[in-house]
């Protein structure tokens, strides 16, 4: 058993990185993003031997940690950005964000105007830099899906700033 | 994906927007659970209710004087004794895949919850309401462990568990470190019991005149020197009106 705790532990470090950034900017919280990496640790060390028959763990990882996110958000009584929120308030010093809380609520704002699956191939390429093959694969869509929502994310987002001469 | 050279350029600027130029800076590290993440074998399932037994039990021998052991021992016995238990608590734990759904953690949220005992025809029935948003419960009834989460079944499988935590009401089972670690003092109409085992403390306060458990808590001694509250009880009450249909699916 010990094997596979090294195993398990060596899968979430060649990831750590990536894992991390994708929690901080959807929860903030640096205490947040601390307790649910560490959940994922333990939830995946309390049935290794599932682990193990998951073909792809890496995939496997992004979606349990996409879960947890949304799942510790609602059971703590926090909320995300309401979805259909507009842009209508941004300027360009929004635009310019000059530390990590400035850049946290620009990118969640403006995600906020996409639907979940739109803003989540976002998040899964820029904040954790999968590629659109990989993102098919955590949230089990097609390749051509994964692409399709990307861009029709990127391009709502740049309509709507186009609308208000900030592009 | 074919985009004209205005379209390329526009993407490119959202996608600049998109891409983290602040990001934090990574130092967590994925630690084994230990010890001093207050787990083991006194958190073992339906922990809440065991850590409520640990206190009333913590306040027997030797040292005591004379009143505050009739006091304690009289709240023991009125609470192993109970045909039913009703206990109102707070809870700082993180929710996972355990069977009590949210185990003690020092770095967990504050969670409330009810605990309910009923003793009938010799068996043991004991039920935790977690006041979260799926409406989460737990159900141990002598033959099975049920979760609830909005009164569906999420999970259901066999279990003896109940028999152990009359075992933990029972004076004799308790460690002989606790009994032995027990401080007492009195303050106006209370007794207040305190142990210690290791970095973890136990409380709790008996009301003289009606002999009873009034409150308990567990608190654990950070590595600063603070003391966190781990869980405390906000009521206990016993002859309450519960049925054995609150321990079935």
């Amino acid at each position: 058993m010990a094997k596979t705790t090294k195993f398990i532990l060596e899968t979430l470090n060649a990831e750590k990185e990536r894992l991390f950034q994708y929690a901080s900017y959807r929860l903030h919280d640096i205490r947040d993003v601390e307790d649910v990496l560490q959940n994922i640790y333990v939830k995946i060390l309390d049935n290794p031997l599932r682990f193990n028959r998951v073909d792809n763990k890496r995939a496997y990882l992004y979606r349990i940690l996409s879960n947890e996110c949304t799942d510790y958000l609602r059971n703590n009584g926090k909320t995300e950005f309401l979805y259909d929120q507009s842009l209508d308030t941004f300027s360009l010093d929004t635009l310019q964000p000059e530390n990590f809380e400035e850049e946290f609520a620009m990118i969640n704002r403006i995600l906020a105007i996409l639907p979940p699956e739109q803003s989540e191939v976002i998040r899964l390429r820029h904040h954790s830099n999968l590629s659109f093959q990989e993102i098919a694969v955590v949230m089990e869509i097609p390749l051509s899906t994964a692409k399709a929502r990307y861009r029709y994310g990127l391009e709502k987002i740049r309509d709507g700033l186009k609308k208000l001469n900030l592009l | 994906m074919q985009y004209n050279t205005n379209d390329n350029h526009d993407y490119d600027k959202v996608a600049s927007l998109l891409t983290p130029r602040h990001p934090r800076r990574c130092e967590f590290a994925f630690y084994v659970p230990s010890k001093k993440r207050v787990t083991g074998k006194i958190f073992a399932i339906s922990s809440v209710a065991a850590m409520i037994a640990v206190v009333v039990t913590i306040a027997i021998k030797s040292v005591m004087p004379v009143s505050a052991a009739e006091v304690i021992n009289s709240a023991i016995t009125g609470l192993t004794d109970a045909e039913n238990i009703r206990v109102e608590f707070e809870w700082r734990g993180t929710k996972n895949n355990s069977e009590e759904i949210y185990t003690p953690d020092s770095l967990g949220n504050i969670v409330n919850g009810t605990l309910y005992i009923l003793r009938k025809n010799g068996k043991v029935n004991t039920r935790i309401d977690w006041h979260d948003v799926e409406n989460n419960s737990i159900i141990f009834n002598g033959r099975d462990y049920i979760h609830l989460r909005n009164n569906e079944i999420i999970d259901k499988h066999p279990s003896s568990f109940g028999e152990e935590l009359i075992d933990l009401f029972s004076q004799n089972s308790l460690s002989k470190n606790i009994k032995d670690n027990s401080v007492f003092s009195t303050e106006g109409d209370f007794i207040i019991a305190e142990s210690h085992k290791g970095d973890i403390t136990f409380h709790g306060e008996f009301r003289k005149d009606s002999k009873r458990l009034t409150k308990a808590s567990v608190s654990v001694s950070l590595q600063n020197g603070q003391d966190l509250k781990m869980m405390e009880t906000t009521s206990i009450a016993t002859n309450i009106s519960i049925t054995e249909l609150m321990f079935i699916e």
